[in-house]
């Protein structure tokens, strides 16, 4: 090892706080008297910071946490920090309350909503399987808005506005019907590189904030706006996906 | 006994869970190869649970995920798995010097081309090319902030090779960001 090694070395061990007292305290005496080593210790140390951030990669997903928890054979899945089951704790309290209190009333809607979620949900991701297994995620394949809206009246009771969002880099790939709740439901089929990005809109059942929920490797997203919901399920990366949601919000006729 | 070596593994695998993923993210060089890394560890982990009595439990499931990618890697990566502590200094020295020229033969994955366009992502590029050796002490002081002692329990090297390897995947880093064009 070269002299030069062997004082980067040392370098690196006292910026880990890993020297012995007595070398460490020769490594301040030597910053001190050197400037090019003091120098060289600002870029070790620069770069120290640097990687961190570059090793922070995103968390375990829920997904794998699920399956190592169901791998182990617990019967009950980990606690996981589901948006739904919270709520649904949150509407399960607020029943008992307004059955204890006999408040039975004006609060309906609320926990309506907060049960019709769950099986939206699962309705929604089930219908965005099928079309990935069927031959093509849509039952009509168009890239045109006005062959799409029209294509839905009469075979939905909602029709909802197309949205072209082609030029944005989120090409609409057609269309599609989906059963939600017993009833048909349209769907509307993007595209993103490799990625399929379904956007089902069925009627809103009372209040409906925002959530989000990871499911088998899909993202669900809902959101509200007027009488209707929209629920989005892709495996696009959250970047995409936030990009999406605010072109598609943004849009005219495009809810929030 | 089933009772209480789920309890164990809630209390001492299931919070470490991320830590261990990172660890395998690094390693593997991708996403979906450390999720499988993650779930066997987290099985050799449960199995070996009422065998682990006291100490440090953060080294002890950083250990099994780091044998689990070294066999991981073994068994599908075999040309990445060469270097190992048994080569000679001057031969890892090369490895090092040729700019990770082994990491480099990993497959492309989407993840990489991604690195290769984005600007800010070259050290990330960098990283993910040194040779595991140097890589594994690199996130194990770096991300996870563990001692040069604990580093040496979790990869099984003597204290002075961590030290060692540690200074050299950083020098190397240094190099590399200055010689490229910025």
């Amino acid at each position: 090892m070269t002299a030069d090694q062997e004082t980067f070395l040392l370098l690196s061990a006292y910026q880990d706080g890993e020297l012995s007292p007595g070398e460490a305290l020769a490594m301040e005496r030597r910053l001190a008297a050197e400037p090019e080593l003091r120098q060289r210790a600002e870029r070790l140390r620069t770069l120290s910071g640097e990687v961190r951030n570059a090793l922070a990669t995103p968390p375990a997903s829920d997904a794998l946490r699920a399956s190592v928890v169901q791998q182990i054979g617990f019967r009950r899945a980990a606690p996981h920090r589901s948006w739904f089951e919270a709520w649904q704790l949150m509407a399960a309290v607020l029943l008992v309350g307004f059955f204890g209190g006999g408040l039975i009333g004006g609060g309906t809607g609320i926990w309506l909503a907060a049960l019709g979620s769950q099986p939206t949900e699962d309705a929604v991701v089930a219908g965005h399987l099928r079309g990935l297994i069927a031959p093509q995620p849509f039952d009509i394949a168009s890239s045109n808005r006005h062959v799409v809206k029209p294509w839905f009246n009469g075979r939905t009771t909602v029709a909802p506005d197309v949205i072209d969002l082609t030029d944005k880099g989120y090409p609409l790939a057609g269309g599609r019907i989906d059963v939600v709740g017993g009833k048909a439901v349209p769907t509307l089929v993007y595209r993103h590189d490799q990625h399929v990005i379904s956007v089902t809109v069925v009627p809103r059942i009372g209040p409906m904030p925002k959530g989000e929920d990871q499911r088998d490797g899909y993202t669900v997203r809902h959101w509200s706006a007027g009488d209707l919901t929209y629920w989005l399920v892709s495996d696009l990366d959250a970047t995409g996906l936030n990009t999406f949601e605010r072109l598609f919000c943004d849009s005219p006729g495009g809810a929030m | 006994m089933t009772a209480l070596a789920h309890a164990r593994f809630s209390q001492i695998v299931l919070p470490r869970l991320d830590e261990g993923y990172r660890l395998a993210r690094w390693l593997t060089g991708n996403p979906t190869d450390a999720e499988d890394v993650v779930q066997e560890a987290s099985l050799r982990a449960y199995r070996g649970i009422e065998g682990f009595a006291e100490g440090n439990a953060r080294a002890w499931f950083l250990t099994i995920v780091r044998n689990t990618c070294y066999s991981w890697l073994q068994r599908h990566r075999p040309r990445i798995i060469v270097f190992s502590e048994d080569l000679e200094a001057e031969e890892r020295n090369s490895v090092l010097d040729a700019g990770g020229v082994l990491g480099a033969e990993a497959p492309q994955t989407p993840e990489a081309a991604l690195f290769a366009k984005d600007e800010a992502g070259r050290l990330a590029r960098a990283i993910n090319a040194l040779p595991v050796p140097f890589k594994e002490v690199l996130v194990l002081r770096e991300y996870h902030g563990l001692s040069y002692r604990e580093i040496a329990e979790v990869t099984g090297v003597a204290i002075e090779t961590v030290m060692s390897r540690l200074a050299r995947a950083r020098q190397h880093l240094l190099n590399l960001l200055e010689s490229e064009p910025q």
